[in-house]
């Protein structure tokens, strides 16, 4: 079993006319493809609008979504068209020069500069970062080495089973705890 | 269920290590338990920060911004198949040919004593009448042979072997035009030999 399979009861589920199962996929792939998106769009407000608009167009798709790839995979394709039309669209737009803005258009742009660039944006991602590795780092060795093999080996149940001479079950157990205790130090920061 | 039972279910289909009941079951939990969707969301992440796929900027209000945008969207209310196009096509061809060689055991099976009448004669394509053009759609063109095809199928004297063979005429067209494999590799032919 694999990612794919992960996917296939949401996108089942989206397809039959559940939005809720929708959110969890954007839940699942917002960073992977924020971070994508973001190769090819420098400024950081504009490529989460051009995430948004991926996932919107994945939404809108998902009537066509067979399953002959994995539901990433045909993710990743739309994200990456949407980038290039995004910048291909910019490239085609002509600059303008608005010397008669009025003096009440100023603070909703202030406004929205302040909610897409906060150093406190740049901080948490950090923060975040930081809470994670540290709670790794204070897990028993059994817990580290399961989610370690798992999430940065991409090892299935299965071969970590394999690996550390114990049953599939004992696997799932270690690795959902070791989730448990960083969750419970990342958990004050995401609320 | 205990609380490690409860959730290391949604841990283990974030992993894709469910079987497909229950991951379908636990799907649907996540999707309608705002606590549970805000663990999913964690345990994400968790997994995010630990391949290194957090985006260098954040927005905390992201997934909650495409949630909104997506309720404004119409609900997709025609599911389709979700099994491969790639792996259905050859079976409808398969099952086209089947069907055909079916009725060519049944239809030219030797030494049956009990025929119907009609059957006994059988006239040859060519010698059917010419008035059913009328089953001809107006608009259509039809080729020499697609025509008699059209009468073969259409007139009262029609038997089941000139039907065959309109329906294998048919099948070979069809074939040509979508690459579906042919009939014939499906078909066995199968010689006797007297005195064996």
């Amino acid at each position: 079993m694999g990612d794919n399979s992960a996917d296939r009861p949401l996108v089942e589920r989206v397809q039959r006319g559940d939005k809720k199962a929708f959110d969890l996929l954007v839940l699942k792939y917002q960073h992977k493809i924020v971070k994508l998106v973001s190769r090819y769009v420098r400024d950081h407000s504009e490529a989460f609008d051009v995430a948004q608009e991926a996932f919107i167009k994945a939404y809108r798709a998902l009537p066509n979504f067979r399953g002959e790839s994995a539901f990433y995979t045909w993710l990743y394709r739309i994200a990456i068209n949407t980038a290039k039309n995004h910048l291909a669209a910019m490239a085609r737009r002509p600059v303008e020069v608005n010397n008669n803005h009025d003096a009440d258009d100023e603070p909703a742009l202030i406004d929205l500069q302040e909610d897409l660039e906060t150093p406190e944006n740049l901080l948490l991602t950090e923060e975040i970062k930081e809470t994670v590795f540290r709670a790794i780092d204070q897990l028993p060795e059994d817990l580290k080495t399961a989610i370690t093999l798992r999430e940065m080996e991409g090892l299935s149940y299965e071969e970590i089973a394999s690996a550390m001479s114990c049953p599939i079950g004992t696997v799932r157990s270690r690795i959902f705890r070791a989730r448990e205790a960083i969750d419970d130090q990342l958990r004050p920061l995401l609320e | 269920m205990t609380n490690e039972d409860n959730l290391s279910m949604l841990s283990a289909l974030l992993d894709g290590e469910l079987p497909p009941a229950e991951a379908a079951r636990e799907a649907e939990r996540i999707a309608r338990d705002p606590d549970r969707r805000d663990t999913w969301r964690r345990y994400q992440t968790i997994s995010d920060v630990l391949k290194g796929e957090l985006p260098e900027r954040m927005r905390t209000d992201f997934s909650r911004r495409v949630s909104t945008a997506i309720d404004a969207e119409p609900a997709i209310l025609a599911p389709r198949s979700t099994v491969p196009r790639s792996f259905t096509a050859p079976l409808v061809g398969a099952a086209l040919a089947a069907s055909i060689a079916m009725v060519a055991v049944i239809g030219v099976r030797p030494g049956e004593g009990d025929k119907p009448a009609a059957v006994a004669a059988q006239p040859s394509i060519a010698q059917i009448d010419t008035q059913v053009t009328r089953f001809v759609a107006p608009d259509e063109q039809p080729t020499p042979a697609r025509n008699d095809v059209w009468r073969a199928q259409s007139h009262p004297a029609v038997t089941p072997q000139s039907r065959l063979d309109s329906y294998i005429v048919s099948y070979s067209e069809h074939r040509g035009m979508t690459g579906t494999p042919a009939m014939l590799p499906y078909v066995k032919v199968v010689g006797y030999q007297q005195g064996r």
